[in-house]
C-alpha cells in the first residue's frame, strides 16, 4: 500500500500545481503549435493552466458528453464549425464587448458566443517533383479525374477538413459534395489522420496533392527551406479555398469565467498575435499584427461567397461522411 | 483439570457419506493415546476435528475442559493451542529448521531461547539455517516436532508420524519422538494403521471401525481381550476354530480349554500364534489335548518366527516361536494350547 | 469410504471450505465486488446501448458501412491468423524436432516480436516499405519507382501477422513438445513418408493447440487499434475511435459498434476456452513423453535458416533498424518536447501500480477457487476471464461513459486510467495465480494455523511466499501489457499525463518520426526486459500453451 501510494505520488500529472484550481484548456489545436504561447500565458500572468490536447471534433464530442460537469474552462477549436456546434447545442457563454469589438465580424459568431483567434486557409499543397503548376486543378471537383488516381491525400476526421466539406454543402449543395465524396474513395484517395502527415507526404512524394491549411508548409519550410512542396489557392471562389479560423470560446459551466476571459484577451493580444503570425504562420486577426511577409495576403484569396456561420452544420457534414463512408 | 481431551458424539459426513459418527472419547492429562484402525475409518478426520481444520455436523469437542466445539460455536485451530505433526511433516520449504521452529512462537516469549532449547533436545543445532530439503527424513520428523512443541501446546496430534520413514530408520527416529515427547511430558494422540507401533507408543489404544471407537484400552487389553471379531481380526493375527463353549470352558480342536469370559453355544475360538506352544516330544501330564502337526512353511523374522503346520485332519495353523528353535518343514511337533482362550459365538445361519 | 475423502486424493485442489474460517466471509465479498468491477465496463455498455437502439440512429448504423467494418474486421482476422500459422508452424517444428543450429536462438527471436507494440511495428514497416521508405530508397537505383500498397489491407494484414504470430508459436510449440514419438515411429514402421505422416497424424495432434493460437492471434487483431490505424484500414477499433471523436451522435454509434465487437470477441474468446480446456485435459492424462528424436535437416538446414531469418529481419530486425536509422535525424523545432525522464516515470510508474493492484485484486478470486471452490466461487472465476476478450478501446470508452455520468470524481484521474488497464489485464495474472496457489499445499496453511497464525498471517507468510513465482510471473505479463497498451492510454490519461505509448502515438500524429525513434528504442527494450520474467517463472516455454498472454 505504502508502495502504491509512492508511485501514485510519483506519476501524479501537475503536481506541484495542484494548489491553486488551473485554469482547464480543451485545445483542439495541435500540442506542437499552440504549446508555446499557452505555457507563455502561464507564465506572464501566473494563472496555472491545464490542457487536454486531441482533435477538435474529439473534444467537441467531449463536451458535449460530459454535459454540465464538464471540467473545461475554455475550448481552442481549429475550426469555426465545431464552434458553431456548441454553440448550437448551448453549451457556450456570451463574451463580453472587450472581446468581441477587438475581431472583424466575419471573424467571429454573430451572437458573441466564440471568437476568431487567428485565421488560416484552405489550400492544395503539391509535391514540385511529381507537379508542375500548370497541371494544378482549378477545382476541388477536379480532383476525381483519373490523372489523380491513388495520388490525394485528406484527413476526414480532421475538423479543417470537415468545415471545407460543409462550405462545399453550403456553396454547391449536397448531392454535387456526395458524389464528390464518393468519386474521392473511389479514386483511392489517401487517408492521414491530420494535416502534418499530409505535408509531409507530399514533401515525400507519397502522395502527389493534399487537402490541407496553409500554414503546415510553411512550418516544414523554416526547418528546411529545400523540400519539394508549394501551396495551390484554387481560384474563382472555389469551396477549396475556403478562409476559416482558429478560434476559443468560454463554456457557461465555467467557474473560472474571468480567468478564461484573461486568457482569450492574452490570445488576442499583440505578443499571441505577433506570434500566431511568425511562428504558426497564420493570419493575425487582432491588435494590428501584421502576416508574416511569405502569405499570401487575405484581400488576394479568392474567397467564396460565404459565411463562418454558414459552417455551423457539422452533425450534417459528420453524418453525410460517414454514410458515404469516408468516416468509419 | 480432569481431562486433556474430551470428544462427545462427534458425526461428521462429506457429501452424504459418513466419515465419522457418534464417536465419544476422552484423554487424560499426560496420557499417550493412539487411534489406530484401517485407512478409511475416520481416525484422520477425527484429528482433523480436534485441530479444528473440519466441522463436525454434530457433537461438541473440549480441550482441558473448555469447549472448542459447542453448538455451532467454533473456536478456529489457531485458538485452540493443539500442535499437530503432519503425516508429510509440511516443513515449510521456505524456511529454514529454526524459522519453522520459531514459527509459532509468539514475539513477545523470545522465540530464539525456546528455539534453541529445542534444537538441543532435537539434537539438532548443526542443522538450524538448513532448509527442510537439506535434510534427512529423521530430521525433518523430529524438526516438525519441534516446530509443533515450540508454542507449548495442550495437546500434540501426530499423524500417521513415522509412516514416511524408511524401517531401517524408523525404531531410531521413534525411540527419539518419544524421548522427547517423555521429556516434554506432552499429551498425545497418535494416527497410525500399524498394529505393533499403536501398542508400543501408546497407554491407551482405541481401535476405530467404519467411523467410531470400537474399542478403547490399554494395549493388552485391546490384543488379549478384543470385545469384537471385527477388532480381533484388526489387531490380532490369531487362528479361529470352531468350537462349543460350556460356561468357562470350551471344546476345540485342542481339546477342552479354559475361557476368559464364560460363553455358550457355537463359538470361534480364537488363538494367538504366541499360545501355541511346540514341542519337539510329547510333554508328560499335559492339562490340554496335545496335538500332532507337521510344519508345511516358516517365515523367519530374526527376533521371531512364524510357523505353518498342518494337522492330521488338514487343518491349517499358524504358531509364533522365538528365533532359536529351528522347524523344518516335514518335520513333526506336537502343539498344545494352555492359556485360557477368548471365544466369539458365531452368527447363526 | 476414504478417510476424510478429497483430502488424500486431490489435496490442495477439492478441499471444502471450513466454515470455522475467518477468512471465508470477508475474502467473499472482495473477490465479488473485484469481478462486480471487472463486469463494469461489459454491462455498462449493455445498459447504454438501450439508447442507441431505441433511437432513430439505428437506421443510420446499420448501413453498408457497419457490414463493411464487420466484413472487413472478419477478414482480416482470419487473415492474421492464417498467416501466422503458416509462420508458426515450420518455426515449431524447426526449434522442436529439427537439428537446425541455434535453435535456442531462434526461439527467441521468434518470441520477441511479443515485445514490439503494433502500432510502433506498423509505424516502423511504413516507414521501411512505404513509398519512398528505406526499402524504396534502396530499389531506386534498380529502377523500381514505385513499391505494392502498403497501406489499406496488406500492410494491416502483414504488420499484425507479424506482430502477432509468437500467440500462435507458444502453443504450437508446446504441442510438438508434448507429441509422442512412438506414434510417428509406428506410422514410419507403416511405410508412411513423411509428408503422409504429417498430416495423417501430426497435423490432427497438432490442431487444438493450434486452434487456442489462431484463436488468441484472433483475438489480438480484433482488439487492435494501432496497426489498423497505421495502416489506415477500417476495422471495429479504428471505427468507433473515430466516431468516438465525433459530436451528436458518434459517441452513441461509437457505443453501437463496441457492442458489435464485443459479441465477436466474446464468441471467439469462449470458444478459445473450450478448446484449450480440452487440451488441458489431454495433457493432464498423458503421462512422461521421451523426448523427440531431433530429424537431421541436412542440405535443407539452409532453407530453414533463409525461412528463420527472413521472418525475424522483418519482424524483429526491420522495427529496430528503422527506429535507429532515425535516431539521429534532424528534430524540427515544433517536435513535442521529449521529457525522457518523465515518460519513463509515467510508463514504468503506472505499469507497476496496475500489476501490484491487479495482483492484489486477482488472489481473493483465485485463492477462492482453489480453497474453496463453490459454484459461485468458480462462476466468479470465470466471470473475471472476460474482460480480457474485451479490447481495450471498448473497456476505456465504457468506462468514460461510465464516469461522465455517474462518477465525475474519477473522470480524467489517475485512478480512472488505472481502473481501465486492470479490468483489461487482470485476467492475465488469474491463471497463474491461481496455479501457483494451487501448487501450495493445504497443509502448509494449515501448519500455520496450527501453530497460532490467523489466516491473514497464514497467507502472508507461508502461501504467499510459496506461490510467489507464479504471481510475480502474472504480474510481470502485466506490466509488459500496460507498458505496450495504446488505446487504453490514450482515452483514459489525465490531462497532460503522457507515456511512451501516447507519446510515439502523438509524434506519429504529427509525422515527427525523428521523435518516435529514441523512446520507440527505449519501450521495445522495456518491454524485451519484462518478457524474462513472464517466461522464466511461468515456464511457459517448456509446457504452457502461451495462453497466459
Amino acid at each position: 500500500m505504502l508502495v502504491a501510494g509512492l508511485l501514485l505520488s510519483m506519476i501524479s500529472p501537475n503536481s506541484a500545481q495542484e494548489m491553486s484550481e488551473p485554469l482547464v484548456i480543451y485545445s483542439g489545436r495541435s500540442q506542437s503549435l499552440v504549446e508555446p504561447i499557452f505555457n507563455r500565458f502561464s507564465e506572464d500572468t501566473g494563472i496555472p493552466i491545464e490542457v487536454r490536447y486531441a482533435g477538435t471534433t474529439e473534444l467537441a464530442a467531449t463536451i458535449l458528453e460530459e454535459g454540465d460537469a464538464s471540467p473545461a474552462d475554455v475550448f481552442v477549436a481549429q475550426d469555426a464549425g465545431a464552434l458553431g456546434a456548441l454553440a448550437y447545442a448551448g453549451r457556450l457563454a456570451a463574451l463580453p464587448s472587450d472581446i468581441t469589438e477587438r475581431v472583424e465580424a466575419r471573424f467571429q459568431s454573430p451572437a458573441g458566443l466564440w471568437i476568431g483567434l487567428s485565421g488560416r486557409a484552405r489550400v492544395l499543397v503539391y509535391d514540385t517533383e511529381q507537379v508542375t503548376p500548370d497541371q494544378l486543378p482549378a477545382s476541388l471537383l477536379d480532383l476525381t479525374g483519373e490523372e489523380w488516381r491513388g495520388r490525394v491525400g485528406w484527413a476526414p476526421t480532421n475538423a479543417s477538413f470537415q468545415a471545407n466539406v460543409t462550405a462545399m454543402r453550403a456553396l454547391w449543395g449536397e448531392e454535387v459534395t456526395e458524389t464528390w465524396l464518393k468519386d474521392m474513395i473511389a479514386n483511392d484517395v489517401r487517408v492521414y489522420p491530420k494535416n502534418t502527415p499530409i505535408v509531409q507526404a507530399a514533401i515525400d512524394g507519397e502522395i502527389a496533392v493534399g487537402l490541407v491549411n496553409h500554414y503546415y508548409l510553411y512550418r516544414f519550410l523554416a526547418e528546411d527551406p529545400s523540400v519539394t512542396a508549394a501551396l495551390h489557392y484554387f481560384p474563382n471562389g472555389d469551396a477549396g479555398t475556403l478562409v476559416n479560423i482558429a478560434g476559443a470560446a468560454i463554456l457557461n459551466t465555467s467557474e473560472n469565467q474571468g480567468l478564461a476571459q484573461r486568457f482569450i484577451l492574452y490570445l488576442l493580444g499583440a505578443g499571441a498575435q505577433t506570434y500566431f503570425a511568425e511562428e504558426t504562420y497564420e493570419y493575425p486577426l487582432a491588435g494590428g499584427v501584421e502576416p508574416s511577409v511569405d502569405l499570401v495576403s487575405l484581400a488576394e484569396i479568392e474567397v467564396p461567397d460565404l459565411d463562418l456561420s454558414d459552417l455551423a452544420d457539422l452533425a450534417g457534414t459528420v453524418r453525410l461522411l460517414t454514410t458515404v463512408g469516408a468516416l468509419p | 483439570m480432569t481431562e486433556a481431551l474430551r470428544c462427545e458424539r462427534l458425526t461428521k459426513t462429506y457429501a452424504s457419506q459418513i466419515a465419522i459418527q457418534d464417536l465419544s472419547f476422552a484423554v487424560s492429562p499426560g496420557e499417550w493415546v493412539t487411534l489406530l484402525g484401517p485407512s478409511g475409518c475416520g481416525k484422520t478426520t477425527t484429528l482433523r476435528l480436534i485441530m479444528g481444520f473440519e466441522q463436525p455436523d454434530r457433537g461438541r469437542i473440549f480441550i482441558d475442559d473448555e469447549a472448542v466445539v459447542d453448538r455451532g460455536m467454533q473456536l478456529p485451530p489457531e485458538k485452540r493451542s493443539v500442535g499437530m505433526v503432519f503425516q508429510e511433516y509440511a516443513l515449510f520449504p521456505h524456511l529454514t529448521a529454526q524459522q519453522n521452529i520459531a514459527f509459532g512462537i509468539p514475539k513477545h516469549e523470545q522465540p530464539e531461547q525456546r528455539v534453541y532449547e529445542l534444537l538441543e533436545l532435537m539434537e539438532l543445532e548443526d542443522y538450524a539455517d538448513r532448509y527442510p530439503h537439506e535434510l534427512s527424513g529423521g530430521q525433518q520428523q523430529r524438526v516438525a516436532l519441534a516446530r509443533a512443541l515450540a508454542p507449548a501446546p495442550r495437546l500434540i496430534l501426530l499423524d500417521e508420524p513415522f509412516s514416511n520413514l524408511d524401517f531401517a530408520l524408523r525404531a531410531h527416529v521413534r525411540r527419539d519422538v518419544l524421548r522427547i515427547l517423555k521429556e516434554a511430558n506432552a499429551t498425545c494422540i497418535f494416527v497410525t494403521h500399524d498394529q505393533q507401533e499403536a501398542f508400543s507408543l501408546s497407554t491407551r489404544v482405541a481401535v476405530m471401525m467404519a467411523g467410531h471407537i470400537a474399542q478403547m484400552g490399554t494395549p493388552s487389553d485391546v490384543y488379549l481381550r478384543p470385545n469384537s471379531r471385527q477388532v480381533a481380526n484388526f489387531v490380532t493375527e490369531a487362528n479361529y476354530l470352531p468350537g462349543e463353549a460350556t460356561g468357562y470352558s470350551v471344546d476345540c480342536l485342542f481339546g477342552r480349554l479354559p475361557l476368559v469370559h464364560p460363553q455358550k453355544g457355537p463359538v470361534d475360538v480364537m488363538i494367538h500364534p504366541e499360545q501355541v506352544e511346540l514341542n519337539p516330544v510329547i510333554p508328560d501330564d499335559s492339562p490340554t489335548l496335545v496335538l500332532p502337526v507337521v510344519v508345511s512353511w516358516n517365515e523367519y523374522y530374526g527376533h521371531d518366527q512364524r510357523i505353518g503346520l498342518r494337522t492330521a485332519e488338514g487343518t491349517e495353523i499358524v504358531a509364533r516361536s522365538d528365533s532359536i528353535s529351528t522347524f523344518p518343514p516335514q518335520s513333526v511337533w506336537h502343539a498344545r494350547v494352555t492359556t485360557p482362550v477368548l471365544a466369539f459365538s458365531r452368527a447363526v445361519g | 469410504m476414504t478417510d476424510a475423502p478429497s483430502v488424500v486424493r486431490h489435496w490442495g485442489n477439492r478441499i471444502r471450505f471450513p466454515r470455522y474460517s475467518l477468512l471465508a466471509t470477508p475474502l467473499q465479498w472482495v473477490a465479488t465486488l473485484v469481478v462486480a468491477v471487472a463486469m463494469l465496463p461489459m454491462a455498462y455498455l449493455l445498459w447504454r446501448a438501450r439508447e442507441t437502439i431505441g433511437s432513430d440512429h439505428i437506421d443510420f448504423l446499420l448501413t453498408a458501412n457497419t457490414l463493411r467494418i464487420i466484413g472487413n474486421s472478419i477478414l482480416l482476422t482470419a487473415a492474421v491468423a492464417i498467416s501466422a500459422s503458416i509462420i508458426s508452424i515450420p518455426l515449431a517444428w524447426l526449434t522442436t524436432h529439427s537439428d537446425l543450429p541455434g535453435r535456442q536462438i531462434w526461439l527467441v527471436l521468434g518470441l520477441l516480436p511479443l515485445a514490439i507494440p503494433s502500432y510502433l511495428g506498423a509505424v516502423t514497416l511504413t516507414l521501411a516499405l512505404g513509398p519512398r521508405g528505406l526499402l524504396q530508397g534502396w530499389l531506386e537505383p534498380l529502377g523500381v519507382s514505385r513499391l505494392p500498397e502498403i497501406y489499406g489491407f496488406s500492410g494491416a494484414w502483414l504488420s499484425l501477422t507479424l506482430f502477432t504470430f509468437p500467440y500462435v508459436l507458444l502453443p504450437v510449440r508446446a504441442a510438438f513438445l508434448n507429441m509422442d514419438p512412438a506414434m510417428e515411429e509406428m506410422a514410419r514402421s507403416l511405410g508412411s513418408n513423411r509428408w503422409r505422416i504429417f498430416w495423417r497424424i501430426t497435423f490432427p495432434l497438432l490442431r487444438p493447440s493450434l486452434a487456442v493460437g489462431m484463436l488468441l492471434t484472433s483475438l489480438y487483431t480484433l482488439s487492435d487499434f494501432g496497426a489498423v490505424s497505421v495502416m489506415q484500414f477500417t476495422t471495429f477499433t479504428r471505427a468507433i475511435y473515430v466516431q468516438y471523436g465525433l459530436p451528436f451522435f458518434g459517441r452513441a454509434s461509437a457505443a453501437f459498434l463496441s457492442l458489435i465487437l464485443m459479441a465477436l470477441a466474446l464468441s471467439l474468446f469462449l470458444l478459445e476456452r473450450r478448446i484449450s480446456s480440452r487440451l488441458q485435459h489431454f495433457r493432464d492424462i498423458s503421462g512422461a513423453r521421451r523426448p523427440s528424436k531431433t530429424v537431421q535437416l541436412g542440405r535443407w538446414k539452409y532453407a530453414a535458416l533463409t525461412f528463420c531469418t527472413f521472418i525475424i529481419s522483418l519482424s524483429v530486425l526491420i522495427p529496430i533498424v528503422v527506429l535507429i536509422s532515425w535516431l539521429g535525424r534532424h528534430k524540427p523545432a515544433y517536435a513535442l518536447p521529449l521529457d525522457l525522464p518523465t515518460l519513463t516515470q509515467n510508463t514504468l510508474g503506472v505499469a507497476a501500480l496496475t500489476a501490484c493492484l491487479a495482483a492484489i485484486a486477482t488472489l481473493p478470486v483465485a485463492y477462492l477457487v482453489i480453497r474453496s471452490p463453490s459454484q459461485w466461487n468458480r462462476v466468479l472465476y470465470r466471470l473475471a476471464f472476460l474482460p480480457n476478450a474485451l479490447p481495450g478501446i471498448v473497456i476505456a470508452l465504457s468506462l468514460i461513459f461510465f464516469s461522465t455520468r455517474h462518477l465525475l470524481s474519477i473522470y480524467q484521474t489517475l485512478p480512472l486510467l488505472l481502473l481501465g488497464y486492470g479490468i483489461r489485464f487482470m485476467p492475465l495474472s488469474l491463471g497463474s495465480t491461481r496455479n501457483a496457489l494451487a501448487s501450495v499445499n493445504l497443509r502448509y496453511e494449515e501448519a500455520a494455523r496450527g501453530l497460532g497464525a490467523i489466516p491473514l498471517r497464514a497467507l502472508w507468510r507461508i502461501t504467499l511466499p510459496l506461490a510467489r513465482s507464479g504471481i510475480l510471473a502474472g504480474m510481470a505479463l502485466i506490466f509488459l501489457n500496460v507498458v505496450k497498451e495504446l488505446p487504453t492510454t490514450l482515452l483514459l490519461s489525465p490531462t497532460g499525463f503522457q507515456t511512451y505509448a501516447t507519446y510515439i502515438w502523438n509524434s506519429y500524429d504529427e509525422a515527427i518520426f525523428s521523435q518516435i525513434a529514441l523512446p520507440g528504442l527505449i519501450l521495445i527494450a522495456l518491454c524485451a526486459l519484462s518478457l524474462i520474467p513472464v517466461f522464466a517463472w511461468d515456464r511457459l516455454l517448456r509446457k504452457g500453451n502461451g495462453h497466459s498472454l
